[in-house]
């Protein structure tokens, strides 16, 4: 146990506390982190009385050797991406906690439940007006994005 | 009956004393403003990480080294120094009021040292008639001049007998 690394300590705690209590509607896949504990993929189902009720989504967490100091970097992946104005085709979130807003003290439970709320509180499903040029020159890695939160009714 | 069950909560619950970084028990804890618990380590870490303007990262409200206060706990002994490997802990604020009069007087000196003349004038202004005649200053150029140098030493020698005590 000490001689693990402090983003490896925190993460199995994360980890532990998320497969001893899940938050509802949120699975992990235990085997995809037995091999590798700095990616994790995460299900998440669309809330009932939700534009995404009964839909399954896949979210990626990858963990630098800085986390918690610096955030996760968090996509959908999958054949089903969700269709909402924050969502890009290619599976990259415009979300401001998972870039300026990050905070030590969030969690991957606190990222998930960020998520689902914004799927929940979606009223149109529709993909973010830049998405065709965006998902063409955007870096593979969200984090490189300049993201902008001009709208945050969703 | 009720009390041995909260004796038991109490103890247990050991989730209240971690550190809101690591998840662990805080180590060398101390708390923000806002009552927020950390490491020091963590908390240092993250104040470098955001260094112009940093934020509690649980509530955003601001924190810095002057903000924090550490907890000391009674077996809290440290055998061996933190501050050989993180910085140390913000200790409670002291102030030595002689190191703050000699500071001044120093730096009072200094500034004669440098406007000898200026601040003489002022400070014997204050015995003499608040309208001295105008042409006893015209007059006493050079008188002012030899002035001006002699307290200018009186000053220099000052200023090595402040250094070497």
């Amino acid at each position: 146990m000490s001689s693990k690394s402090p983003s490896e300590r925190r993460l199995h705690k994360e980890l532990m506390s998320l497969i001893k209590e899940p938050p509802p509607g949120v699975t992990i896949d235990t085997e995809s982190v037995q091999q590798n504990l700095s990616e994790w993929k995460i299900n998440i189902k669309g809330f009932e009385g939700t534009l995404y009720e009964g839909e399954d989504f896949q979210l990626l967490f990858k963990f630098n050797n800085k986390y918690p100091f610096d955030s996760p970097e968090v996509t959908f992946i999958g054949t089903n991406i969700p269709v909402h104005p924050h969502v890009y085709s290619n599976g990259h979130i415009c979300l401001s906690i998972l870039t300026e807003d990050w905070s030590p003290a969030l969690s991957v439970q606190s990222v998930c439940l960020s998520i689902a709320s914004m799927l929940s509180s979606c009223r149109e499903k529709k993909r973010p007006p830049d998405n065709t040029l965006y998902v063409k020159t955007c870096n593979k890695n969200p984090k490189k994005t300049k993201w902008w939160y001009h709208d945050d009714s969703v | 009956m009720s009390a041995e069950i909260t004796f038991d909560m109490d103890t247990k619950d050991e989730s209240f004393y971690e550190c809101n970084i690591c998840l662990d028990t805080a180590q060398n804890a101390v708390v923000s403003m806002c009552g927020h618990l950390f490491c020091w380590s963590c908390l240092h870490q993250w104040i470098l990480t955001q260094p112009d303007h940093t934020v509690c990262p649980v509530c955003k409200s601001g924190v810095d080294r002057s903000k924090v206060i550490p907890v000391y706990g009674r077996n809290d002994k440290r055998p061996e120094d933190p501050r050989n490997k993180t910085p140390p802990r913000p200790t409670g604020v002291w102030s030595d009021y002689k190191n703050d009069v000699e500071c001044g007087l120093f730096l009072y000196l200094i500034f004669c040292l440098f406007f000898p003349y200026g601040s003489l004038s002022f400070n014997l202004n204050i015995d003499e008639p608040l309208n001295p005649a105008p042409d006893h200053d015209i007059g006493d150029g050079q008188n002012a001049l030899l002035l001006s140098k002699l307290f200018l030493y009186v000053t220099i020698m000052l200023i090595i007998y402040m250094i070497l005590i």
